[in-house]
């Protein structure tokens, strides 16, 4: 059973920097044993290596530490991409353009691929909506999963995690967001209030 | 820990991207040298799309996108409907001779017109400068200009600053050539605004007759000869001499321009080696762009037209979901 | 020429307290005038109401109606745009007695029997005097003499082809020198078409990629039509100047004896060609804003006297001929109406005194026209403009008497107003206190 966590202490907490590392690990193996249509269950060298393919901004931080937590332990690194859902998204028109210097980076064609999408926050569920979009519109990959470091309530659209490192109890005016240290690596995480929708 | 499982990329931490709302593209004048870098980057993504196989973005499903050309241009008009399409826009097009828009209450009854059929943006291309502004006046959607008269073709000039940034990477300190027809070129001008605004030391040259009065102050160096302006340039572009312009108003003929202004090997041997040449098109080769140089290994003027296709993917999406906000952005 | 019969069952004016502006003695301190029977019959301290009607005037100024060098009637031709009653609506809201009209109409007053018909029009509508100006040239097309002899009889006040430029230095010497054998000066709008464009050549028509047309296309003729009319010893007028170089040109040769006057609008005083950054086809004119030294210089020029007179240049247009773009649009604007406080702006600018701004706009124009002086004294006809130097206005459909509304001013708040205007003793305008 993943940990309900509620945010703690004067900055509200969600995840310690102590925890940060402990949510990662479970979630690397998650990855490694997912089930994949047509497997069953295999050795562990015969299990398939899918791409990690972390969602702009936060996921491909979650994706990157992932990559490094399983090239530890399992001995080999999955391949990483990063998708840019700017131009997929369905509230353009409520939030506005914004300018994207990130862009959509595979590493391959998908079709055929086994790949799993990370994100850091499964809220409404739109971005994931939007990711799975773009993905389908380089190729047709085997098979999809989604992991995410933190799962809260809120889903607009009738999809769930395959794996989530923590479910998070915050109400709706609050916003979780992943704090980052000088190095880029993920620190902690956070609830603040969310900022009013322009 | 393997070395290479330590991916650092020394990326800052990520940060909202900036919001950047265009409600209608005039010209490059009203920009800031942000905005135009924040629209540079867009159309870096929108390039990689166009690399895809499936060339196609669904963000401006929904949208209906007027291209109005009072003025002919097949060049540009393919490319702002390459560019709706790619996002999924619908486009509806409307084109007339200058000759029976010439009366302007015309023009704006045929903008309302048009517009009540529900654009949700129009991209106009008129022989009158402030065409377009005008029309910003009588219709509630979102305007692009096209060119207008010798005032601007501010994607042009997007699309030049484009493809010179990815040639020479920044562009500040830079001194790029502009060559040829100043005073009828609303090409230079949106480069003009465009490059300075980016850092870039812009020099234009040309036949006295076609350096217009008071060019300097936009803020660029002008010679009367084009070897001043080639001399050590990281770029030069060869501005279009119109066919109309060749009889004898502002020089004696073709064959005398491409002497003392084209640009030949022998000049382009005066920009620094490697130095990208451009050209809007169509070209007059032999007047003023030799074809040895329109076709040699400096010349971008295909990639241009293909950046083109990107920027105005990125402008279209721009003022588009500006406009979609229906005015809650200040 | 202002006096024709007087009407009879005229009002008893007791005009208090006002400032009076007399070409001669400048400004007064603050007086009474009565007028009665149509003329000025008392001038004094505390004068009694002796029946009259009170009009308070503590603060305003009080002086002969103005007298404008150009306004297009647009009649006959045009009446949708305006017409002779309706110009003279607008003169008298805007302090003016008397305006010349120019020959651009449709015929053009190029014959005696259309000067002869604009007089018959004006005088049976009756609120502002009307002096046509005859065109110089057969249907304004600078080729042939029009007969300048006869429409002087009928009543043209002077003569000259409107903005249509007379190419042929040999016809603009000959119509000067013709000219002269009626009294009637050559009113010349000073610009070479080949030089032509849009808007002022430099850096602004640069910018907004508009063809300009440079100020040595208005200083070459202004330069031509000095030494042609030294040449005829004939009276030269330059409408609408507005460039430094013709200014010293002119300057130059009043110096030398020639017999030249000039004019120019209210809108080259204040504005310069950077206002035509939003492209608003109201400040396309056919001589167009030129740049700030030329403003200054205007300026300068109209404070030493070498430019005597600041005409109104009023030009309806249909709005269909303005919501065009830039290239298309016909050039003018209205302005009988907005004159004075565009003119007192320059006052409260301290570019010009209130004396200049008055005499630019009184005196000088009768002086062009040879008319009898402006001054106000018992006996005189009271043909009068009292005029508030500060009140706040806006011209909008309320209050413009115009059929046309093509000006950058049209809903601004304006800032002076003419709020009595009489002519031969008739009230033809008045702004009533709220």
């Amino acid at each position: 059973m993943r940990p309900v966590l509620k945010p703690d202490g004067p900055d509200r907490v969600l995840v310690g920097r102590n925890e940060v590392p402990v949510l990662l690990r479970q979630m690397a193996d998650a990855i490694t044993v997912l089930a994949w249509p047509r497997d069953g269950v295999l050795a562990p060298d015969a299990r398939p290596r899918p791409w990690l393919v972390g969602i702009h901004r936060g996921g491909v931080h979650v994706a990157r530490e992932l990559a490094d937590v399983i090239a530890l332990s399992e001995g080999w690194r999955p391949l990483l991409g990063s998708i840019d859902v700017s131009f997929y998204r369905d509230d353009v028109w409520l939030r506005g353009p914004r300018a994207t210097d990130r862009g959509t980076d595979l590493p391959g064609d998908p079709t055929g691929q086994r790949i799993v999408l990370v994100d850091d926050v499964l809220f409404t569920g739109r971005t994931t909506r939007a990711a799975l979009n773009v993905l389908m519109d380089f190729g047709r990959p085997e098979a999809v999963r989604l992991c995410v470091l933190i799962e809260r309530g809120g889903r607009e659209l009738p999809l769930a995690a395959d794996f989530a490192g923590a479910h998070a109890d915050v109400g709706p005016a609050d916003s979780v967001e992943l704090h980052y240290d000088a190095d880029g690596r993920i620190g902690r995480v956070g609830v603040e209030a969310r900022v009013a929708r322009a | 820990m393997p070395t290479d499982a330590v991916t650092q990329t020394g990326s800052p931490p990520p940060t909202a991207a900036p919001r950047v709302a265009l409600r209608h593209l005039l010209g490059l004048e009203d920009l800031s040298g942000d905005q135009i870098t924040g629209i540079l980057d867009l159309a870096a993504q929108m390039k990689a799309v166009n690399a895809r196989r499936i060339k196609k973005l669904p963000t401006l499903r929904g949208v209906t996108v007027l291209t109005l050309f009072v003025e002919p241009s097949t060049r540009t008009r393919m490319s702002f409907e390459l560019a709706a399409k790619r996002l999924s826009a619908d486009v509806m097009s409307f084109s007339a001779a200058t000759s029976s828009l010439s009366k302007g209450e015309t023009l704006i009854d045929t903008a309302k017109n048009l517009e009540a059929m529900g654009p949700d943006l129009i991209v106009i291309r008129h022989g009158a400068a402030g065409a377009p502004r005008l029309l910003t006046q009588h219709v509630g959607c979102g305007v692009v200009s096209g060119g207008d008269g010798f005032h601007e073709h501010p994607t042009q000039g997007l699309l030049d600053a484009f493809t010179l940034r990815e040639k020479l990477g920044s562009l500040a300190g830079r001194k790029i050539a502009i060559v040829g027809d100043i005073l009828h070129s609303r090409v230079a001008r949106s480069n003009i605004w465009g490059l300075g605004k980016l850092g870039a030391d812009v020099h234009v040259a040309g036949p006295a007759t076609m350096l217009p009065a008071g060019i300097e102050d936009m803020g660029c160096t002008a010679h009367a000869r084009v070897e001043p302006a080639l001399e050590g340039a990281d770029a030069v572009m060869m501005l279009r001499v119109q066919r109309e312009r060749m009889d004898g108003g502002f020089f004696p003929s073709a064959h005398e321009f491409h002497r003392f202004f084209g640009l030949d090997e022998e000049r382009l041997k005066l920009c620094k080696p490697g130095a990208p040449v451009l050209h809007p098109g169509p070209m007059n080769r032999g007047v003023e762009i030799a074809p040895e140089v329109a076709d040699g290994p400096q010349s971008v003027i295909l990639e241009q037209v293909e950046n083109g296709v990107a920027v105005r993917m990125a402008v279209l999406y721009l003022v588009a979901a500006t406009h979609g906000l229906d005015g809650r952005v200040d | 020429m202002l006096l024709t019969a007087a009407p009879t069952n005229l009002p008893a004016l007791l005009i208090a307290g006002a400032r009076i502006y007399d070409p001669a003695r400048g400004l007064s301190d603050p007086i009474d005038v009565r007028v009665r029977q149509g003329h000025i019959a008392e001038i004094g301290a505390d004068l009694p109401d002796d029946g009259c009607e009170v009009v308070a005037a503590v603060g305003q100024v009080l002086c002969a109606g103005f007298v404008d060098l150009l306004a297009c009637a647009r009649e006959p031709g045009d009446e949708h745009e305006e017409d002779l009653c309706s110009l003279s609506d607008a003169a008298a809201a805007g302090g003016y007695v008397a305006v010349v009209v120019g020959p651009d109409t449709r015929p053009s007053n190029d014959d005696h029997a259309v000067t002869e018909l604009i007089l018959r029009r004006a005088r049976e509508y009756g609120r502002c005097e009307v002096l046509p100006q005859g065109a110089l040239s057969h249907r304004l097309q600078g080729q042939q003499l029009a007969p300048i002899g006869e429409m002087a009889e009928a009543g043209a006040v002077c003569f000259g082809d409107a903005d249509r430029p007379v190419t042929s230095a040999r016809l603009m010497r000959r119509a000067l020198e013709y000219a002269r054998s009626f009294h009637r000066p050559i009113f010349s709008h000073p610009m070479d078409p080949s030089l032509g464009g849009v808007m002022h050549e430099g850096a602004w028509s640069t910018r907004l990629g508009l063809r300009g047309s440079p100020a040595a296309a208005e200083a070459i003729i202004v330069a031509r039509d000095l030494m042609l009319a030294q040449l005829a010893r004939a009276q030269l007028h330059f409408i609408r100047l507005t460039t430094r170089r013709s200014v010293e040109l002119v300057r130059e040769a009043r110096r030398h004896g020639v017999a030249v006057t000039a004019s120019v609008t209210p809108w080259h005083l204040t504005y310069t060609a950077e206002a035509l950054r939003t492209y608003d086809p109201n400040l396309k004119f056919s001589q167009p804003l030129r740049d700030e030294a030329d403003r200054l210089a205007l300026l300068e020029g109209l404070r030493d006297g070498t430019i005597d007179a600041v005409c109104s240049d009023h030009a309806p247009e249909n709005v269909a001929d303005k919501c065009v773009e830039f290239d298309a649009a016909e050039p003018g604007a209205i302005g009988l109406q907005t004159v004075w406080p565009v003119l007192m702006d320059r006052v409260r600018a301290a570019e010009l005194t209130l004396e200049q701004a008055l005499h630019a706009l009184v005196e000088a124009p009768r002086r062009v026209l040879s008319l009898p002086s402006a001054s106000v004294s018992v006996g005189r006809a009271a043909s009068l403009a009292l005029l508030d130097l500060d009140a706040t206005w806006r011209l909008d459909a309320a209050t413009s008497r115009s059929r046309s509304r093509n000006t950058v001013l049209w809903g601004r708040e304006l800032r002076g107003r003419a709020v009595l205007t009489l002519l031969r003793g008739r009230i033809v305008h008045r702004v009533l206190a709220d």
